[in-house]
């Protein structure tokens, strides 16, 4: 191939085809995807869509599941997708208020597949898995908020009375 | 002047004319860079790149005959010619020439990945290649849907009228014969959706399907893990994520990646039976 050639194919792009061009970019085909997966094969107790047209800010539901402290709570999450999706994680916010020591105040969770230990292999349905199960277990390792993960070592009776108080002040 | 002197001063003069259309080309006009080329390649009608320019410009107005022209005449003096193949398979597609078209983007697709498997012109051509083979799909399939809905509707009638023959010859085994008569319905029903299972569209199937794009492979590698990736995807992640195999979390390097040609041809006899498959939005 001669590169001197000019006008070469960096030019050829739309050209006179009659359909659209439109082209969709990779990570836009693949979150695309993911809301394909889970119309089809929702995982249990959890809901997650695309908030309005734009393709990148989701909206996603979590009910609080059965022997948790969180039992019978709904709690709103923004997903926000980077343009490099899978590449980079999306950004998961709590909207909704919760008592748990892996979530602060602003709403921001700490799980380590959504930061160092992310895989693009990693997909909406499994991250809406790994959230529910920090209802279940939290992670008091890896607390964002220590004086909760404390109380939930020290006098998990008196941890639980509490998140069970704002679940329902917050979350019903 | 010798002879080879004055060939050369041709060359050159003929190298200039291009540099020439190149520059009106780059300013979209694209008539004045026509110009020049045609006297580029009435100098000089052996080189290549004249006719494949020519067709560029050719292809930007829409005048799909003379890009077939140019592009025929650019293959016949460099047979490997990426953008003389992509661009005639384009032309043919035009003329709704499916097969021939397709066989001329798969060939483009093969020589652009041999010259450079992550180019840019790679994913052009593909996107070209999908969208005629799904349109050659939907027309072959609108043809075998229609064809065997008119071979259903005949066989129908003439279980039907078999019935009626039947019910009037053996009077008294009346049940029988329409029991025999509805499950006969019923069996060719069965055989009919079967033959249609091919042309309806449905999900790809996962293990043909590359778990970060979630689309079917186009270009399968495998890691030591024994996971199969799309390659662009896979170096994509090595690069921006880290070393690491993002199923199993193992070490990984681009140099161990291996393709998975069995897997490509599991694609490739999935395409051919469901071309729907080829939609690419």
């Amino acid at each position: 191939m001669n590169t001197s050639s000019g006008g070469g194919m960096a030019a050829l792009g739309g050209g006179g085809r009659s359909w659209s061009t439109t082209s969709v970019s990779a990570s836009g085909k693949r979150i695309q995807r993911e809301m394909a997966e889970l119309n089809t094969d929702p995982p249990p107790d959890c809901f997650a869509g695309p908030k309005g047209d734009n393709l990148y800010h989701w909206v996603a539901t979590l009910i609080g599941p059965h022997g948790t402290p969180y039992h019978g709570g709904i709690f709103f999450l923004d997903i926000t997708f980077p343009s490099d999706y899978p590449f980079k994680p999306p950004k998961v916010v709590f909207k909704t208020r919760i008592y748990h020591c892996n979530v602060d105040s602003a709403g921001n969770v700490s799980l380590d597949i959504l930061k160092d230990s992310w895989s693009p292999a990693l997909t909406v349905p499994k991250i809406l898995i790994a959230l529910r199960s920090i209802f279940t277990s939290p992670d008091t390792y890896k607390p964002l908020v220590p004086g909760i993960a404390h109380l939930y070592l020290a006098d998990k009776a008196k941890h639980d009375e509490l998140a069970e108080e704002w679940t329902m002040r917050f979350a019903k | 002047m010798s002879p080879t002197v004055a060939a050369n001063a041709i060359a050159k003069q003929a190298e200039q004319l291009k540099q020439d259309g190149n520059f009106c080309f780059t300013k979209n006009r694209f008539g004045a860079a026509i110009d020049a080329y045609t006297e580029a390649i009435a100098l000089c009608p052996n080189v290549p790149i004249y006719w494949t320019n020519r067709a560029l410009c050719h292809r930007k107005r829409n005048d799909w005959t003379r890009v077939e022209e140019d592009c025929k005449r650019a293959i016949q003096l460099d047979h490997n010619s990426v953008k003389a193949h992509y661009m005639l398979g384009l032309a043919l597609l035009q003329r709704k020439e499916y097969a021939e078209g397709v066989k001329e983007l798969e060939k483009a697709m093969d020589l652009g990945r041999g010259a450079n498997p992550h180019g840019y012109m790679i994913e052009e051509i593909w996107q070209e290649l999908a969208k005629a083979k799904y349109l050659q799909w939907e027309h072959e399939s609108t043809k075998r849907s229609w064809e065997l809905q008119n071979l259903k509707e005949a066989c129908e009638g003439a279980l039907e009228e078999k019935h009626l023959r039947d019910s009037v010859e053996v009077e008294g085994f009346l049940d029988e014969t329409t029991e025999a008569y509805s499950e006969q319905l019923e069996a060719l029903g069965r055989v009919f959706r079967k033959a249609a299972e091919g042309d309806t569209p449905a999900e790809v199937p996962d293990y043909l399907c590359c778990k970060i794009t979630l689309d079917i492979f186009r270009d399968p590698v495998i890691t030591p893990s024994g996971v199969t990736y799309e390659r662009a995807e896979i170096l994509e992640h090595l690069q921006k994520v880290g070393k690491f195999d993002p199923i199993t979390r193992e070490p990984l390097y681009p140099s161990q990646l291996v393709p998975n040609l069995a897997i490509k041809e599991a694609v490739r006899a999935f395409l051919d039976q469901h071309g729907w498959a080829y939609k690419t939005d």
